[in-house]
């Protein structure tokens, strides 16, 4: 009852305070319903974006396509940096040789650089993600369509390559076919070489056969043109001895009787061919009716008589004759011998020389073959790389061109898609705005009871004295709590947020939000004697809680204490339920739910009543 | 069985019926805040329809023996006797018996005359709506209940003082500078109100306006150094002012 009878006086001292209701009940309520109308719309108007280009590039696409949320308005660089500085502009971007219809090449190329000021980097990020995305799309296309030409040439250059191929293999065949040419080109000459060196082999040895006869014959034929010459000394002689037996028959001088052929064995001569003692029957070579080289010499007997002479001297000069036709037989057959051993040796000389070509070809012919096996493994080795790079490039077909361009493709999957940037960003909205009314509500609605002059005679009532601020906390509460219903119709009607759909939970929470901070607003009002002292120390909390509140920037970028402050900040905590509940349909409690959120912000509420009822009971006495 | 709060409240009760054997004896109380020692040994006895006056010098312990009285302080020493119980002991029942009206005009600007009356009795778990509604009456804001106290005049604004503090019918009464800041018809107003009202109960109050005591106090205590230095009653009441100045000088 009297804490009943606290809460209705609380209401009407609030609510009959214009200040209070300005500022702590209506303003909040303006200011939700400015929120709603402020965030009900997530589409961006009035950009303005500075272009800076060299005149080549047409952005006719570009202006077509930022039409809707705002337009490019051209400049030169200095220009566009000025105005970025005056946030005139929003973006400042410079694009150059862009590729476009007029000006495609075989290998478009161009730029685009983004100035944006990081001041403002939200919406930048935002704008240049968008025109990013357009460009993206394009540099994509353009890309694609040059690979997909890159890639048809590579197709044409493959055929062409492959039809190479073919002639290569046609080529290899071909050389296989000299080759088994070649091999039976060896074959035939190895054949022909057979057959020929026994017969060179046995004109060789006649060769050296004739060579030794003819220099036998011809050692012959010197020593019997030295008998020949001896005879024709002797006859010489003896015709000098006939002349003298003439001369002596005139004068009947007897000479002894000389057998020639007896001369003739004496002389020890031999047949320079058959090397055969020349007697009295000489054949000169074989005894064929074809050897011009046979002669019969028979040497006669000289008769021993002088009456004989004057027959001595013509035998002796048939002698001379005959040994004149010998040393003229003998000559010629040299000379024929000669003659025929010299042709003998030409022949050969030719044999030898085919000899040599023959060994010459057939040497060259195993190297043709070897060089040819060489070769064909070559052509082999080539061939096989040629069909693995073909192989390997095979695939590479045209259709190619946009998985190449975007080899990993990427895929961006939201978690709640669909939803829109103030569904998402209600719940740290919400809990913020919570946060600030609480805590100063319940920072000025402790005020001015402390400063009340009824706080005097209330603190000499005779009630527990814990009555007074427990009342003020549960009025401050519900005040807020109403405020935070109408945030909520807000959302539901104007922003589009199913708060309903979870109000059990967002409501469970939005209580426990708003109890922690109306106690913190309580106890700085409790702990701080002046008014002034107390409102800026409550402003500085609400900025502090502010800042470590995961919101100026996540709590993953903080250093580790930091970190530690800001998850255990009970805005952060609240932000964090609110999403779970509202986003994720999360209980509030119960199994999975959110219990060790609700727990630790009861928990901070009963730490900060206590600490409420401590420094308040303090401040009265 | 009944309990002692019970008891208490019963022993009170039934001494409220013998309103004319209200007696409070306050003896030996002292007070230090600190080094400071403020109250030295404060004795005096007052029965009910007493209104006594305590003047002193300022720093002489005026207030801290009104806070004590109140139970706003506990003494450091020494005992308030009522009708020979301690009341002291126990702070919230010392709060259910003593009634203290305020300079500062202790109500809340944004009720209503009668809305603070009914707020306060609520605090005093006063449920006897018909007796604030005299107690309005009685003290002349009857018409204007419904206005809000910010609005109602300096006088009334005492009355209303005057009157929430009788709400609980307390037997002890504290005024503390009570016509503070109040022109000399709207004083008359107040004893006027005062006097009626604070017939049965034992009124002490403390003022700067030495002619106030003597005109509507029966006795009038000065305090020096924290302790009762003299005691004036009746004719010799007259001479407060000269007394004072010799006190304190």
């Amino acid at each position: 009852m009297k804490l009943l009878n606290e809460f209705r006086k609380n209401f009407r001292v609030m609510f009959r305070n214009w200040m209070t209701v300005s500022l702590l009940i209506i303003a909040p309520l303006i200011l939700i319903l400015l929120i709603g109308y402020a965030f009900s719309s997530e589409d961006v108007t009035g950009i303005k974006i500075g272009v800076i280009t060299n005149g080549s590039t047409d952005l006719t696409q570009l202006a077509q396509n930022v039409s809707s949320y705002g337009e490019l308005v051209p400049m030169n660089d200095s220009e566009c940096l000025a105005a970025l500085e005056r946030q005139d502009v929003h973006l400042c971007l410079e694009v150059s040789n862009l590729p476009t219809e007029s000006n495609t090449t075989d290998f478009p190329t161009g730029s685009i650089t983004y100035v944006y000021d990081n001041v403002r980097k939200r919406l930048s990020l935002s704008l240049i993600e968008g025109i990013k995305s357009f460009f993206g799309e394009q540099a994509d296309e353009v890309s694609i369509e040059t690979t997909e030409s890159i890639l048809n040439n590579i197709q044409n250059l493959l055929g062409f390559i492959n039809d190479r191929k073919q002639d290569v293999l046609t080529i290899r065949n071909e050389t296989l076919n000299i080759k088994q040419d070649l091999i039976s080109r060896n074959q035939t000459l190895t054949e022909v070489r057979n057959d020929f060196l026994p017969a060179y082999f046995e004109i060789k040895d006649l060769q050296e056969q004739t060579h030794n006869i003819s220099g036998t014959l011809e050692e012959q034929l010197n020593a019997t043109s030295v008998v020949v010459s001896e005879a024709r000394q002797s006859i010489a002689s003896l015709r000098e001895v006939s002349l003298n037996y003439s001369l002596l028959a005139l004068s009947n001088v007897t000479l002894p009787i000389v057998n020639i052929s007896d001369a003739f064995n004496a002389s020890n001569l031999t047949d320079p061919i058959n090397s055969s003692p020349i007697n009295g029957s000489y054949t000169m070579g074989n005894n064929s009716e074809n050897n011009p080289f046979t002669t019969n010499i028979t040497a006669p007997t000289i008769a021993s008589s002088v009456t004989e002479v004057p027959t001595l001297g013509s035998l002796l000069d048939g002698l001379g004759g005959h040994l004149a036709e010998l040393d003229d037989l003998l000559n010629d057959t040299n000379g024929k011998v000669s003659g025929t051993v010299a042709q003998m040796d030409d022949i050969i000389s030719k044999l030898d020389l085919v000899k040599l070509l023959l060994d010459e070809d057939l040497a060259a012919t195993q190297e043709y073959l070897i060089k040819i096996d060489e070769s064909v493994v070559r052509i082999d080795e080539v061939s096989a790389q040629m069909d693995q790079q073909l192989a390997s490039l095979a695939d590479l077909h045209p259709g190619l061109g946009e998985k190449l361009i975007k080899p990993i493709t990427s895929q961006y999957l939201v978690l709640l898609p669909g939803a829109k940037n103030i569904q998402l960003a209600f719940p740290q909205l919400a809990a913020m705005i919570l946060m600030f009314i609480a805590l100063l509500f319940g920072n000025i609605a402790t005020l001015m009871e402390v400063h009340d002059a009824a706080a005097v005679r209330n603190s000499l009532a005779p009630v527990k004295q814990w009555l007074f601020p427990v009342g003020l906390m549960l009025t401050s509460i519900a005040i807020i709590f109403l405020q935070a219903m109408v945030l909520f119709v807000v959302a539901q009607t104007m922003l589009g947020v199913s708060v309903f759909a979870h109000f059990g939970g967002m409501a469970l929470f939005a209580l426990l939000l708003i109890t922690v901070f109306v106690l913190i607003g309580m106890l700085l009002a409790y702990a701080l004697p002046s008014v002034q002292a107390s409102i800026l120390a409550t402003t500085f909390m609400a900025l502090v809680v502010f800042i470590f509140g995961n919101v100026m920037a996540p709590v993953e970028s903080m250093p580790h204490l930091a970190q530690l402050a800001t998850n255990a900040n009970p805005l952060v905590i609240g932000q964090y339920s609110f999403g779970q509940v509202l986003l994720y349909g999360a209980n509030a409690i119960g199994a999975g739910g959110l219990g060790a959120q609700a727990w630790t912000l009861v928990g901070y509420a009963i730490a900060l009543l206590i600490a409420v009822l401590v420094v308040g009971k303090r401040r009265r006495h | 069985m009944v309990s002692r709060k019970d008891a208490t409240t019963v022993s009170l009760e039934e001494k409220r019926e013998k309103s004319d054997n209200l007696t409070l004896a306050v003896s030996g109380i002292t007070k230090s805040f600190g080094n400071n020692k403020v109250l030295r040994g404060v004795s005096f006895t007052a029965k009910s329809g007493d209104i006594i006056g305590l003047v002193g010098k300022s720093g002489c312990g005026k207030s801290t023996l009104l806070k004590i009285l109140v139970g706003w302080h506990p003494a450091d020493t020494g005992t308030v006797l009522m009708n020979g119980e301690n009341i002291t002991k126990d702070p919230l029942q010392l709060r259910r018996v003593v009634g203290y009206t305020t300079q500062d005009n202790s109500f809340y600007a944004k009720q209503t005359a009668l809305e603070n009356m009914r707020y306060y009795a609520g605090l005093y778990g006063v449920k006897d709506m018909e007796r604030l509604d005299k107690l309005l009456k009685a003290v002349g804001l009857w018409d204007p209940r419904n206005t809000l106290s910010e609005r109602i005049s300096g006088g009334m604004k005492r009355r209303l003082d005057f009157a929430i503090s009788l709400v609980h019918e307390p037997k002890l009464l504290i005024l503390d500078e009570p016509t503070a800041g109040l022109d000399p018809l709207l004083i008359e107003q107040f004893w006027g109100v005062v006097k009626k009202l604070g017939k049965d109960r034992i009124v002490i109050m403390s003022s700067h306006i030495i002619s106030e005591i003597e005109r509507y106090c029966g006795r009038a205590l000065i305090l020096k150094d924290g302790a009762v230095a003299m005691e004036l009653s009746g004719k010799k009441l007259k001479g407060l002012e000269k007394e004072f100045r010799r006190a304190v000088a």
